[in-house]
């Protein structure tokens, strides 16, 4: 199993800021922009583990599942993901299974695998924006809760990437978290 | 007083954001409105859509956030809000309103994508109205005779629907709410289970299946890309 997985909304030119693939690392990015997810749950009840429209998303839940860590940079869009971000996000739901369970007395979807995942979300362009970055937090803790994931960490970037942006930079704040169920 | 509706579920055929969005359309009416990325609001266009008095969106909770698609419309419509105001300092825009439904027994996961919502009005000017969350989204699609006649177990959600739709009509706030369907937890979560199995079983896909690896199509190696 691959350690990390980092899904990016970088053009070529700034993409050259990540750190390298290598064999323990995956980098994968969102653009070109894949197709939206169609809500069909054919990744659940179809072809299940895998998304029914061909593209580059298809296969993504699949990747995400053998990896320990997912670290997505995006920039920040109302709170939460940018569109091309949220397109492969969305369409990785197949990542855990559609069976529901109790978790902490709240509904959530059960994992497909036992192995342990860390979420952490970067995310670059906030300004100073303290609302956004508050629902951002929010969204990813959630996120992580859906995910069955171990740890989750959100990181917020005042400017544009620069290099060493996944790393703790100056001005770079952190909230994190481990896998308690957050509170609705 | 003009009211445009706008589903932003990616399905094509009716699902539970389209009947929800009908009901509150027969108690407020107003017009049908297509908003896709890259393209003007249809039938009327930018101008035609800012200029109605309210706007109410219906759509599923996507993790946790908005469904991308929709995600990448409003940020378009945030940029044309902006720079409509920059061009008409006074100009009046459009309140918003939101129908958030959730597969989940608890309507509160909606919460964060009502936020989100609420940080594009700040953005882009118009006022927020507020929301009606429903919980157990999937069953007003799955029953939708039954949700028609307004019985168990969607009386609830009937008359929120309704009062939430005289707010619209008169302009007002509608506040955050949120409807649970009037069952246990843990008997939703056993409907919801045996639902997805008998899907599946109507698809063909032997039970075992269900539980495998997350792969890619044809169960080849994902693409790891650099």
């Amino acid at each position: 199993m691959e350690r990390q997985l980092i899904l990016h909304d970088l053009d070529p030119e700034t993409a050259v800021i990540l750190p390298p693939q290598t064999e323990d690392r995956t980098v994968f990015a969102a653009l070109p922009m894949a197709r939206p997810c169609a809500g069909c749950f054919g990744c659940w009840v179809r072809t299940p583990g895998a998304c029914v429209a061909r593209d580059r998303a298809a296969g993504f839940a699949g990747l995400l599942s053998r990896h320990a860590e997912l670290t997505v940079l995006s920039r920040m869009a109302f709170g939460g993901f940018s569109p091309a971000v949220k397109r492969f996000i969305d369409r990785s739901i197949a990542h855990v299974l559609h069976f529901f369970e109790i978790r902490g007395g709240v509904m959530r979807h059960a994992a497909r695998t036992g192995a342990p995942l860390k979420l952490t979300a970067v995310f670059y362009g906030t300004g100073d924006d303290g609302e956004a970055m508050e629902l951002a937090g929010r969204v990813v803790r959630a996120n992580a809760a859906n995910l069955g994931a171990t740890a989750w960490e959100t990181r917020f970037a005042a400017g544009p990437p620069r290099p060493g942006i996944l790393g703790d930079g100056p001005g770079a704040s952190s909230q994190a978290g481990g896998r308690e169920v957050p509170p609705l | 007083m003009s009211v445009a509706y706008v589903s932003g579920s990616p399905k094509a055929g009716s699902g539970t954001s389209l009947i929800m969005l009908e009901r509150v359309r027969r108690f407020a009416p107003g017009e049908i409105w297509k908003l896709e990325p890259g393209r003007p609001p249809s039938p009327g266009g930018w101008e035609g859509f800012l200029a109605a008095d309210a706007v109410v969106v219906s759509f599923p909770l996507y993790v946790d956030h908005l469904p991308a698609h929709l995600l990448e419309s409003l940020e378009e419509a945030a940029a044309v809000c902006r720079e409509a105001r920059q061009k008409e300092g006074g100009l009046r825009l459009p309140r918003l309103y939101a129908l958030i439904n959730n597969g989940f027994y608890e309507p509160e996961h909606s919460l964060s994508a009502a936020g989100a919502l609420k940080l594009f009005c700040r953005d882009s000017g118009m006022r927020w109205s507020g929301a009606l969350m429903a919980g157990g989204g999937p069953v007003v699609s799955s029953a939708p005779a039954l949700f028609g006649a307004g019985v168990f177990p969607f009386g609830r959600l009937g008359r929120a629907l309704m009062e939430f739709a005289r707010k619209v009509s008169a302009l007002e706030d509608a506040g955050e709410t949120g409807v649970r369907l009037p069952v246990p937890r843990r008997l939703y979560v056993f409907m919801a289970n045996t639902y997805w199995r008998a899907l599946a079983w109507k698809n063909g896909v032997p039970r075992k299946s269900l539980y495998g690896p997350a792969l890619p199509p044809g169960g080849r190696e994902a693409p790891r890309e650099g």
